[in-house]
This record gives C-alpha cells, structure tokens and sequence, in this order.
C-alpha cells in the first residue's frame, strides 16, 4: 500500500469513525417530502428580502405566492424572482390573502412588531428577521407573540441553522475550547449603507438604517446577529456594554457612526468585544471564541479551530483538512465530514455548499412542513435583541448601561 | 468632475463614473449591491451560488430554480442557437480540464415547475460569458428608476455601458486594442470585448474554449459589439471572437441592429452598418507585424472628463 492509499484509506476508515462521532450535523440540501409545499408571502423585497427569495427559489417545497414592499422599484425586483407571485403594497392585504401561510418579514426592523402581531393572529407561521425590534417593549411583544403562537414562528438568527456553527458548537459545549479566555466578533464592509433615492420621502424611508430615532446602528442591526452567536455557544448573556462610536469615512452628513467598537462584561468576567465598521472591509464578518485549550474562529461559510500547543490531541485531528493563516494552523470545521470522509472528499468539504441564509429558510421549511424543533427560541431571540437595544444605547450615550435581568424578561 | 468608484465583483474591478453631485456613492454603491448580488447567485466557482447547485444536482434530475435564473438560462439557450452555438453556456467543463458536451439539447427548462435538467453527461453552466453583462443590464434598469442622467460603468474594462455622454461631448470615447486601436463613440448603449490568442502563456492572451472541440481557440482576434443590451453584447462578442469575421455577414443577417467590429490579420472588419466605430480605422492596417493582442479597451476620455 502506498503512502497515499494508506492515508486515503485511514481518512475514510479512521477519520470516518472519529469524524462520525463528532459530527451531528448535515450540509446537503435536505430533500422534503415530493409534493409538500408551503404557500409563501415576503413583506420587504429590498436586500434582505430578495436574498431571501433567492433561497426560496431554491426550494421546491417554497411556494412564494405573495410579494410585498412599499416601494415600487423594490418590488419589482421581488418579482423578479418570483414571477407568478401577487404584489401587494400593504403587508396587511398580503398577510390576509388565504394562498399565504408562512410570512416572511424582512422590513425595516421598528416595523416589524405589527406585522408579526398581525401575522400570528391571522395563524400564519411566520419567519422574521434579525433584530426583531428596535425596543425593548416591542421585542417582548414579539417574542410573546411567537411564544403564544401555535404555528412556526422563526427568527434571523441565522447562525442557530448554520451547520458549521452547530458543528463548532458541538466541540465548544463538548469542552474542547476548555475555559473561556474571551470572545470578539467583527463587522466591516466597505459601504455608506445609503440608499439612492429621487425624491426625499423614498430617501428617508429607504435610509432608515441611518435614521437615529428608529435605527440601531451597526451595534444593533449587525451585532446583535453575531452576538447571538457568543450567546449560543456559551449559553449566557452579557450583564454590562459600553462602547464607542465615530465616522471615520461617511462625514456625509448622517448622524449615526460609520465605526463602533464595544465592550461586553459577563456576570463570570469574561469580556467580549465588538467591532463594526462601514470604512473598511479587511476581514469581513466573523465571530471568535477564545479558550485555554483552543480558539474557534467562524465565518459564517467557514470556520476553523486552532489548537494550543499543550492542548489534548483527539485521533481525527491527524486527518483533518487544515488551512495555514500566517504563523496559525487552523483545523477546518467540516461539516457533512462523515460523508465526505467515506468518498476521500474532504476537501471539497471546506466552506458550505449553501449560504447561511439557505439554512435558515430551509429549517424554517422543515419545522412547517415536518414538525422539526425551531431552530431559535422567542426567548433567546428577544435576549439578543435587548443586548443590541443596550449596545445601541451604550454607543449614542457613551455611558455603560446594564443589562438587568427585568430588560431580559419576557 | 466626474468621480469614479470601484469594487471587486465576478472576478474583475468594476468602475462606475458619475457626475460629482451628492448621493453619487449611494448610486455607485447601489449598482455595487447588484455586482454582488449576482455574483452570488451565478459563480461558477462559489459553491454556494444558485449556479454551482444546478451544476451539482441537475445531472440527477430537475432541479428548482427562481423565476429570474429561470428567465436567464431560458435567455442564454435562445442565443446559442443563435449564435449557432458559438455562444455555449454549457460548456463549464472545460474550465476543469473535462470535455464539452456532445451536440444537442443541453438541458431542459420546465416553466411550469420552475426547474431545469441536464439533458446529458458533461453539462455544466458556466454563465461566465454573460454574467457581468446581465448585471449591467440590471444597473442601467436601475439607474433609469435614479434618474442617473450620465453615467459609464464597466466590468475590467471588457464589458461596459454608457449612459448619455460626458459633459460638452456627444459620446463616450472607448479605445479598443492598439494595433491598431479603434474608437467606440458610445452613448446610450453597452459594449463587450472578447479576444482570443494563439501563443499561450502570452501576456494578455484570450482565454476563449471552442465550445465544439472543448480546446483553446487558436488564432488571433479581438470582437467588439455595442448593442442596446449588455448581456447579448457579451454573448455575441465571445461567438465573433470564435468564429471571427467570415460570421459578421451571418450576425449581419440575424441581428441588424447590433454593431461589431472585429480584429483578425491586423485589421478591423465592422458589421454592415458600423454604427459607434470610428471608420479611420476600420479602414486603418497596423503598420507592425506581429505585436501583442490586447483585450483591454482602454477608457479614454476628452478634455479632462476621463482622464
């Protein structure tokens, strides 16, 4: 045997067995049932919401049905993707259409509160995007809501349905990552997040991200995402942010940062920080977990593990797929590792098949047509949010605020 | 002044130049989100685009897709067979080093279920060839909704669009290879260059595959068409770059209302009616043997509204 067969045959003998006892999780597309189909309505077809359709369509169980925007170029770009669908203007007249029973919301997020109330008490299921609301009160709202509702009610947390993350979070609530030393998370994107716009009314409305009575900023609208996804993995919520805002490159006018950075303190004293920033995209998105064992970094495509030197080495590490990032190691999470380990396709295993959107939609499928769990739980999702609300709130006062276990409560 | 913006999109830098006037990075910026957009939902190389999972599950059967991929891919069958298969998107195999598929249908659009199926072995999508056009006729639809009253965006200088003219000129000057170089006046309308070259490893070599013989096209030649739609610029440029001048008289025929140019032996060949191309030197033979194709068009601009 040489030495390339006998590697080949460890990876898919050896690697097999130890991948398959720590991989819980699939990336393949799953297959519904033939014929199982779910009438669907999207409120908001700008970015958000067309990426949305884009999955949709990806679905044969998706039957969009329904779009809907109050602007008319956004929904023609809805309909673009979805042809045969009705377009409405009013959320309420497409919420009440009987072809329509799952409502996706992907509108400005201060206005998603009515229509989720609406949407739950017309008995649709419903998905909403992330962050569910701009205030305490109305994330409660929501979340009550959802917890009251006898059908499918999903949020945008969207690392909760990622199979990389689930397999990550597999080895951190394993221990792998042993104690926590500290978490980060970062947003950068090179963009104004302006919307063009021929006349002021549509300006406004279509810039709402960068309105400061109704917007969270980036604290908010970016970083409660990722930080639901420290709150996942260690299964708390930070008691106290403080944190920073300034424009370093859009002095064009707005009032809400361009750059914020944060600092989020645990009850334990674990510290996460934060950053976000519209003025340079170096590195992009990511989220990090650091422990005394290993350092978990995870890009919503991709994520990695690297180990420390004295860490404990586990039998499957000597096969995995390993990426060199300057003087770091990194070990690939795979996830669907079981398979491909067993047809000597591990690398083609690196980065997801699908976007962490299609994941998300997809579960949402599964737990309407199936009876799956939802993968996010209202309480969970409404814990997130106030920790956005808190952040924002930290960014535009410059005070540290507190995060009490009453703004936590649903 | 005109200010210009920039990004990276399916594999190139995107420039688009606007009119200095407020808001004009939120309209370069939108025209960006569409870039990305679509390069998301059609790279051949991403695995998660909508593209890598046709080219993943529709050997095995009917595969959903969104109406607007739906609309696409019907788009890209229409002109290979108009191009008489010059233009073939189907042919992503050969990108990996595999064959081309063999003659007939290459896959099957079901309207009523919003589905498409390879209709044989070999088939994989590369819409490399109209991507970066389809998304600038997605711009220019968008610009239209902004009002954008002037306006030149381009794709690594090989597929473009202008709208109206700079300022105090009646057209955007577009030079196009330099042996010998021909201007494209273009306004109110899209371009695409596409090239091929004979000595690989060559500096600015094509990279054009003859969709029939699954190899490299082996002669020297650059096309240029300006036509109201970009992506059929695009599609009609890789096919005149295949099958070079002898089929200008065939484009001619189909489809009058497109201009092309194309250099082959050193010397430019127009379309019956030249429209945008400067007839100096279509009429013009490089006065050098040999010498470097170059694919790039250079953006030229007059007086200081480019430069």
């Amino acid at each position: 045997m040489t030495h390339t067969d006998r590697r080949s045959f460890l990876v898919q003998t050896g690697g097999l067995l130890a991948a398959a006892a720590l991989v819980p999780s699939s990336a393949a597309a799953h297959v519904f049932r033939a014929g199982a189909a779910v009438g669907i309505g999207v409120i908001g077809t700008g970015r958000q919401g067309r990426n949305i359709l884009s999955e949709l369509g990806k679905l044969e169980a998706a039957r969009i049905v329904a779009v809907c925007d109050t602007d008319d170029l956004r929904l023609r770009g809805g309909q673009r993707r979805a042809s045969d669908s009705k377009a409405y203007s009013s959320a309420s007249d497409l919420i009440a259409d009987p072809g329509v029973e799952a409502v996706f919301i992907a509108t400005p997020t201060h206005r998603h509160r009515a229509m989720v109330e609406e949407a739950v008490a017309a008995g649709k299921h419903v998905y909403c995007e992330a962050p569910i609301a701009h205030t305490v009160e109305d994330s409660r709202a929501i979340a009550r809501a959802a917890a009251g509702s006898s059908k499918v009610v999903q949020f945008g947390y969207e690392g909760r349905a990622n199979p990389v993350y689930s397999l990550a979070r597999s080895f951190a609530v394993s221990g792998t990552l042993r104690e926590l030393v500290s978490l980060h998370a970062q947003h950068h994107e090179k963009s104004s997040w302006r919307s063009p716009a021929n006349d002021a009314a549509r300006e406004k409305e279509l810039n709402w991200k960068l309105d400061p009575e109704v917007s969270l900023g980036l604290e908010g609208e970016t970083g409660a995402v990722q930080l639901d996804v420290h709150e996942w993995f260690i299964n708390k919520s930070p008691v106290r942010v403080s944190g920073h805002g300034s424009i370093r490159l859009h002095n064009d006018g707005r009032k809400m940062p361009d750059t914020v950075h944060l600092r989020l303190e645990y009850a334990d004293g674990l510290v996460a920080t934060y950053e976000s920033s519209l003025a340079n995209s170096y590195g992009g998105r990511y989220e990090i977990l650091h422990g005394a064992d290993a350092t978990m970094k995870l890009a919503w495509s991709h994520g990695w593990m690297f180990k420390e030197a004295d860490a404990p080495t586990q039998g499957w590490e000597v096969y995995a797929n390993r990426q060199q990032f300057h003087n770091d190691e990194g070990i690939t999470l795979i996830a669907d590792a079981t398979k491909l380990a067993s047809q000597g396709k591990l690398k083609e295993g690196v980065g997801l098949p699908y976007s962490s959107t299609y994941y998300a939609v997809e579960a949402f499928l599964k737990s309407v047509l199936e009876g799956a769990k939802v993968v996010t739980d209202p309480g969970d999702a409404h814990r997130s949010t106030v920790v956005g609300i808190a952040a924002h709130e930290a960014v535009s006062t410059g005070k540290a605020i507190d995060i009490t276990d009453a703004m936590m409560a649903l | 002044m005109p200010e210009r913006f920039a990004t990276h999109a399916m594999g190139t830098r995107f420039e688009v130049i606007l009119d200095d006037v407020p808001g004009a990075r939120a309209i370069a910026e939108a025209a960006f989100d569409i870039l990305r957009e679509q390069h998301q939902r059609l790279s051949f190389f991403e695995s998660g685009s909508h593209l890598s999972r046709v080219n993943r599950e529709a050997p095995a059967g009917p595969v959903p897709v969104d109406a607007e991929l739906f609309d696409l891919l019907e788009q890209c069958e229409s002109l290979r067979l108009e191009t008489r298969g010059a233009f073939d998107i189907a042919t992503g195999a050969t990108k990996v080093g595999g064959p081309p598929p063999g003659p007939g249908p290459r896959y099957e659009l079901d309207r009523a279920r919003g589905t498409i199926r390879f209709a044989q072995p070999g088939v994989l999508l590369d819409l490399g060839g109209v991507a970066k056009g389809y998304a600038l006729d997605l711009i220019r639809e968008e610009f239209a909704q902004l009002d954008v009253s002037r306006a030149l965006v381009h794709g690594g200088t090989s597929s473009g669009l202008a709208i109206s003219s700079p300022p105090e000129l009646d057209a955007w000057r577009i030079r196009v290879g330099d042996t010998p170089p021909l201007t494209i006046r273009l306004r109110d309308a899209a371009f695409a260059v596409s090239a091929t070259n004979s000595q690989p490893g060559a500096a600015g070599l094509g990279h054009l595959i003859d969709p029939e013989t699954g190899g490299p096209v082996t002669s020297d030649r650059i096309a240029v068409i300006v036509a109201t739609s970009a992506l059929e610029a695009d599609a009609w440029a890789t096919a005149l770059a295949l099958r070079g001048r002898s089929s200008l008289a065939d484009l001619d025929g189909r489809r009058p209302t497109l201009h092309a140019a194309v250099l082959e032996d050193r010397a430019w060949r127009a379309s019956r009616d030249p429209g945008p191309f400067d007839l100096a030197a279509l009429s013009t033979r490089s006065p050098a043997a040999g010498g470097t194709l170059d694919a790039t068009p250079s953006l030229t601009g007059h007086g200081a509204s480019l430069s």
